[in-house]
């Protein structure tokens, strides 16, 4: 296999998905031997009329494209806040070269451990708990709680003018049924597609397989109702019309990718009994 | 300040972490110091490291690994994690010392974060550990080894117990396991604390305390079926027996009896229901 790690940006993004939320997304092509298959880094910049907020900053080998495309869709303007959803490197990667772009940006967020590993971006660092709202200008940002997460220190975003939940590491799937990697992934030429678009849907062979593998906790706690019971309530509390994950495709109708995500979630479960 | 764990075989190098409430890894109202820890394994002119430690330590760190491999002088690096815990002193490193190999999981080339040319050269030197990904996704039994130098190697393992993909390291040569982000529930009342647990110091620790640890990053082990998880952890010691338990941070726990009581400790707080 060959290694060609750099990501790359498809012509049909970045795309418009809401009202003032743009979808900004590098792929990380992976060359295998009979194939190419892409996987999702996305960013996504929430702009209202005097701020905006970027949520997850991108892999540090995607920079350069994501750089360019702020000075596109900002068009002079400085981008004031980044909303990390945890600190893992294709979701905070770029905080320390955001700052230097930005002096004044606020990192916004549960910002516990960025001082120990970005010493030098302490003075914009800025807590927000569950609740806590960002003001844009004719746009908010919302900061809530992750209810399907890796880190503990992991939080979820909605912007309630735009109806858009943004999810980081949930869910994030592929939906080749032949494709059998761990990583969310697609074809070339499905980088720009929301979920409504794709022609061939998601099965829940690979929901399974990427639940255990991303989210490995799957596979001990059996309790896939009761977190997905939890997230269509806050969907419905939020009203939200759409899902922004960081890795897979824009999901347009989480009505209809919720059970699969769900069943996958629940097969990925390995023991037959519960603990007493 | 590193101290050496077993001859000029093992040191361990790092800096301390004030428990402030700004840290998610340790129980809400945790106080005291945290020690952060990178591994120097060395044979002849030979060395591996096993994690990088925190840029918040980046200072004392390579100040260290200069004093114990020479300024400027070569390096492999084996990362048990690619968290920012472990990881976020690579660039640093790299602009000090040569990288002669680095060993990595994922997908994620580290290399990729640095800017510039440098990362072009260096990317040739990294070597992925879990390219062979086995087909559960389990385990991988001691799948990876890792030359130190002729006849001394470090033994590579995917552990049941992980919240990110993680690995174990085995060092038969000093009987020292490292753990990663387990077994990190060692602290000190004090910055100049004794950062060692041995059959010296007074052991203080409780199960509480190896649970609070445990399940502020390993959120779901009480909602979760541990069975399988203890019994994989009884099997490795047994059939390893450690001497030493090396955590990416907290205190090291050294001595075949600190060893087996931290062990038990670990197995009653993967039985929730005791704790
Ligand atoms: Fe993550
Ligand atoms: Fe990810
Ligand atoms: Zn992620
Ligand atoms: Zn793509």
């Amino acid at each position: 296999m060959e290694e060609q790690l750099v990501e790359t940006m498809s012509s049909d993004l970045p795309r418009s998905v809401a009202k003032g939320v743009t979808w900004m997304s590098s792929c990380l092509p992976f060359h295998l031997a009979d194939r190419v298959i892409h996987g999702h880094n996305s960013t996504y910049l929430v702009q209202g009329e005097h701020s905006s907020i970027l949520v997850d900053t991108g892999n540090p080998s995607s920079w350069p494209i994501i750089s360019s495309t702020l000075d596109e869709l900002l068009d002079g303007r400085e981008l004031s806040y980044v909303f990390p959803t945890h600190p893992e490197l294709p979701h905070t990667g770029n905080l320390p070269r955001l700052v230097e772009k930005y002096p004044n940006i606020q990192v916004v967020g549960d910002i516990r451990d960025y001082h120990l590993f970005y010493p030098q971006i302490v003075p914009n660092l800025h807590a927000k708990v569950p609740g806590d709202k960002v003001d844009l200008g004719g746009q908010e940002f919302v900061v809530v709680e992750a209810l399907i997460r890796d880190l503990p220190n992991t939080q979820w975003g909605f912007a309630p003018g735009a109806g858009v939940l943004f999810t980081a590491d949930g869910f994030c799937y592929m939906h080749r049924p032949e494709l059998d990697d761990e990583d969310p992934v697609h074809l070339p030429g499905e980088c720009g597609l929301t979920t409504g678009e794709l022609q061939v849907p998601i099965a829940v062979e690979n929901a399974a397989f990427f639940t255990g593998s991303a989210l490995y906790w799957a596979r001990f706690a059996n309790d896939a109702d009761a977190v997905y019971d939890r997230v269509l309530h806050l969907i419905d509390e939020l009203g939200v019309t759409s899902v922004a994950p960081t890795h897979g495709n824009f999901i347009s109708n989480i009505r209809d990718v919720e059970p699969i995500i769900r069943a996958g979630h629940k097969r990925a479960y390995r023991y037959e009994t519960a603990q007493p | 300040m590193f101290t050496s764990l077993h001859a000029d075989k093992l040191t361990v190098l790092g800096g301390n972490i004030p428990l402030d409430g700004r840290v998610s890894w340790v129980p809400q109202g945790a106080t005291g110091f945290q020690p952060s820890n990178a591994y120097l394994l060395a044979e002849g002119t030979s060395s591996l490291l096993v994690d990088s430690g925190l840029a918040v330590h980046s200072e004392e760190i390579l100040d260290d690994l200069a004093e114990l491999i020479g300024e400027g002088g070569g390096v492999s690096i084996f990362f048990t994690r690619s968290e920012m815990d472990c990881v976020s002193n690579l660039e640093r490193i790299a602009g000090r010392f040569d990288i002669e190999r680095l060993f990595t999981g994922g997908v994620i080339n580290p290399f990729d974060a640095f800017d510039d040319l440098s990362r072009m050269a260096l990317r040739g030197r990294r070597h992925q550990i879990d390219a062979h990904r086995t087909e559960e996704g389990d385990s991988l039994a001691r799948a990876a080894e890792i030359q130190i130098a002729p006849g001394r190697v470090l033994q590579v393992e995917s552990p049941l117990l992980r919240l990110l993909p993680t690995f174990w390291g085995w060092d038969q040569e000093t009987g020292t396991l490292f753990t990663s982000d387990t077994f990190t529930h060692g602290v000190m009342d004090r910055p100049d604390g004794q950062r060692i647990i041995d059959s010296t110091v007074e052991d203080t620790t409780t199960v509480e305390q190896v649970a609070g640890h445990l399940y502020a990053k390993y959120e779901w082990i009480p909602r979760s079926t541990c069975e399988p998880l203890r019994e994989w952890l009884q099997d490795k010691f047994d059939t390893l027996d450690p001497e030493i338990i090396a955590p990416s941070r907290g205190c090291v726990l050294k001595g075949r009896d600190v060893v087996r009581r931290h062990l038990d400790f670990m197995l009653d707080a993967l039985t929730p229901q005791l704790v």
